[in-house]
């Protein structure tokens, strides 16, 4: 997995790449207990990259989802897969996120000003754990 | 915010600019679904044509019309419904259908209307049934046969199209030019408007080719006078001439005309909603059942209805499905206008002349237009799959049969009379051999393939390339390869948990419909409940987790069935493709 970051004062965004299941799962809550802990108080996730949640990975958005409910924060998810919509609606999780077609559409969301500062990769631990589930059309 | 959320979580594909779900105001509800019954008026034919095959005279004629449309405005809007048994839930029109001409003109022949109504009750109780069990008839209905029934739907609009925009006809066979320049020229109007009107006008395309359709025909002498003499003596409202329920007739010989005929309307309901689900959902795969079987029952009460009240067999559109993608507005509140509209119309003789009078080339002109979107989208559910020998000869062998029909008529002509619902139409030929062919090729069809998994590699690396290896070897879908593939990982994490080196014996078969995946492994069963867990118990709670996981895998699953065997469990994951 990696992440690419973003911070504008309270606000972080977060872009999320590859697979967020049981292996990559302790250093994503790491990396979000650290900007939490630093004073983040609203989170863009863009979740376009992300090729797959687990049960564990769900887990790990609620937590983050509860716990920005609780310092009255925003959270936002922006272009989800469609698999990851249904089960968000089916199951419940994460009611306070809101789901935006584009990190662009949720700039005026957090109050941000369009294409505003760089992305900063962060290094993951478990990038070299990463699996890749290839579909026989090429696409993975 | 709630809007956002709402559009996000739709499935909605970018062309269609009002979905299924979405309010559309009054007005332009009413301008589209206008736009439908206009493009229905082209089924009244077949009501024409049933009447004259049983002597009716112009006053019977009308009124078989305006039954015809009051049932199909009441069953339009029986398909609309979307909670309870009854209706598929999207905008489907129920209308005359070409499928029940052939028998209808059968017992017209042979004993009147009431013949062709006590048939038809025949027929509705056969659609019925049909409905009830369509679910165990799945593996008839394939995207491959479901696309073949579609391109059919479009090809079998085009001769009677062609003929009317010409003006071509067994008397005359040969093109008429103020016909083909009213017939061209409304196409042209409608393809204009739809491809430079932009979203605003795409929606009222075929509007404006009738209108100006209807004002070039007037002068060029296509609005006959006895047209115009019968519409002007109609009256603005009267009761539609409605059938006594008791007069009916039925005939042993026509059970099989009829019988056919049902089944036919039933594959081919199937598919008209298969694609009322597709077009609205850009990540369909599957038919959606609960939804086609609602819709089934739906026409069949629709075909009932018509038999009981003196009306023609009504069957779900393709053509204004394909309208709907056409005009980019599939809301479920046009379907319910259209419903008003036709009962409304039924109840003005007024307003059902105008529409029995439309002059034959403008209305051929709209049924090509319609053609057009349903051939291609038929074209593109055949090849939403990858193709193997055995999809290219269930998808090829039935279009080769069904074009052969419109190619080489007179080649059936000596088969029996009571095959003429099969063979004498291109659509019913080619969607009775799809389903055959499809049932014929499934014979030795499974394919299997077995691996142990390393127990001391819980990467799923080794796993991943195993899937997608048989994937590429069978041709799977390659959405099934990924759904497999994430809900084989989510249950090896819940099912391995406490026994991280326990081996696992993985276990694939497919047959092309149904792929399952079989896991052996030393540990008890996993709880898999239909329910997600309460979303705040999940940060403290493990178990929860495990709830959750077990839900996602059955949502996942199109089914899932484990057993205990000593100290192992066998978990069966079965996905449709």
């Amino acid at each position: 997995m990696h992440i690419f970051e973003k911070r504008a004062g309270k606000v972080l965004l977060l872009k999320v790449c590859g697979r967020l299941y049981s292996k990559t799962v302790p250093s994503f809550e790491r990396e979000l207990a650290r900007h939490l802990e630093g004073g983040v108080s609203e989170l863009g996730l863009d979740l376009e990259n992300l090729h797959g949640v687990n049960s564990a990975g769900l887990r790990a958005l609620q937590a983050v989802a509860l716990r920005l409910e609780a310092a009255g924060g925003k959270l936002a998810f922006c272009a989800c897969g469609e698999l990851l919509r249904d089960t968000l609606a089916r199951s419940g999780l994460c009611a306070n996120a809101q789901l935006f077609h584009s990190l662009e559409d949720s700039l005026d969301f957090f109050g941000l000003p369009p294409g505003d500062g760089d992305w900063v990769r962060t290094q993951m631990p478990d990038e070299e754990s990463e699996v890749t589930i290839v579909a026989p059309d090429g696409r993975s | 915010m709630a809007e956002a959320k709402t559009a996000a979580l739709r499935r909605q594909p970018r062309n269609i600019t009002l979905g299924v779900d979405d309010p559309v105001p009054p007005p332009a509800a009413f301008a589209i679904a206008l736009q439908h019954v206009v493009a229905v008026t082209a089924s009244l034919v077949y009501a024409i044509l049933i009447a004259q095959a049983a002597g009716s005279d112009i006053g019977g004629t009308h009124g078989l019309i305006q039954v015809t449309v009051a049932v199909s405005g009441v069953t339009t809007i029986l398909m609309c419904l979307k909670r309870g048994p009854i209706g598929c839930g999207y905008l489907c029109p129920s209308l005359g259908s070409p499928t029940y001409l052939a028998p209808s003109l059968l017992a017209a022949g042979l004993g009147g209307l009431p013949l062709v109504y006590g048939m038809l009750i025949f027929g509705s109780v056969i659609q019925v049934l049909l409905s009830r069990v369509i679910q165990r008839l799945r593996s008839l209905l394939t995207s491959e046969v479901s696309g073949v029934i579609i391109t059919m739907v479009g090809v079998s609009l085009v001769p009677k199209g062609v003929a009317l925009i010409a003006g071509y006809d067994e008397i005359t066979p040969t093109a008429k030019p103020a016909e083909s320049l009213v017939g061209l020229v409304t196409l042209a109007v409608i393809c204009a408007v739809t491809v430079w009107g932009g979203a605003r006008f795409r929606a009222y395309s075929i509007l404006v080719g009738v209108a100006i359709g209807y004002l070039m025909a007037l002068p060029l002498g296509l609005l006959a006078e006895e047209s115009m003499t019968f519409w002007r003596a109609a009256a603005i409202f009267g009761m539609p001439a409605f059938h006594a329920p008791w007069n009916l007739r039925f005939e042993a010989d026509l059970i099989l005309p009829f019988a056919i005929a049902a089944l036919v309307v039933t594959v081919k309901g199937i598919g008209v909603i298969s694609t009322a689900q597709k077009i609205n959902d850009q990540a369909w795969t599957t038919p959606e059942m609960g939804s086609v079987r609602g819709g089934l029952l739906a026409n069949g009460i629709g075909c009932l209805l018509a038999g009981l009240a003196g009306g023609i067999g009504v069957a779900p559109q393709a053509g204004n499905v394909g309208l709907s993608l056409a005009t980019g507005v599939t809301s479920r509140v046009v379907g319910i206008a259209v419903g008003g509209l036709l009962i409304l119309l039924a109840f003005s003789p007024l307003l059902t002349a105008v529409f029995v009078i439309m002059p034959a080339p403008v209305m051929g002109a709209v049924l090509i237009y319609i053609a057009c979107f349903v051939i291609v989208s038929g074209l593109q559910l055949v090849m939403s799959h990858t193709m193997t020998t055995r999809s290219i000869l269930t998808i090829g062998v039935p279009l080769v049969a069904g074009l052969s029909v419109d190619f080489l008529p007179e080649l059936y002509d000596t088969l029996p009379p009571a095959l003429d619902s099969l063979t004498g139409s291109p659509l019913a030929f080619a969607s009775v051999v799809a389903v055959l062919l499809n049932l014929l090729f499934r014979i030795a069809i499974w394919r299997r393939a077995a691996l142990a998994l390393d127990p001391k590699d819980r990467s799923n690396r080794q796993l991943s390339a195993f899937l997608a290896e048989q994937g590429a070897e069978w041709s799977l879908p390659g959405f099934l390869v990924r759904d497999a593939t994430e809900t084989v990982i989510e249950a090896l994490d819940v099912a391995l948990a406490d026994a991280d080196h326990s081996p696992v014996a993985l276990e694939l078969r497919y047959d092309q419909i149904v792929l399952e995946v079989t896991l052996r492994y030393r540990g008890p069963p996993i709880e898999l409940p239909s329910a997600p867990p309460e979303p705040r118990a999940l940060v403290d709670d493990p178990a929860a987790v495990a709830r959750l996981s077990g839900f996602l895998i059955r949502q996942a699953t199109t089914e899932v069935s484990q057993r205990q065997d000593g100290e192992e469990n066998l978990l069966r994951l079965r996905f449709a493709s």
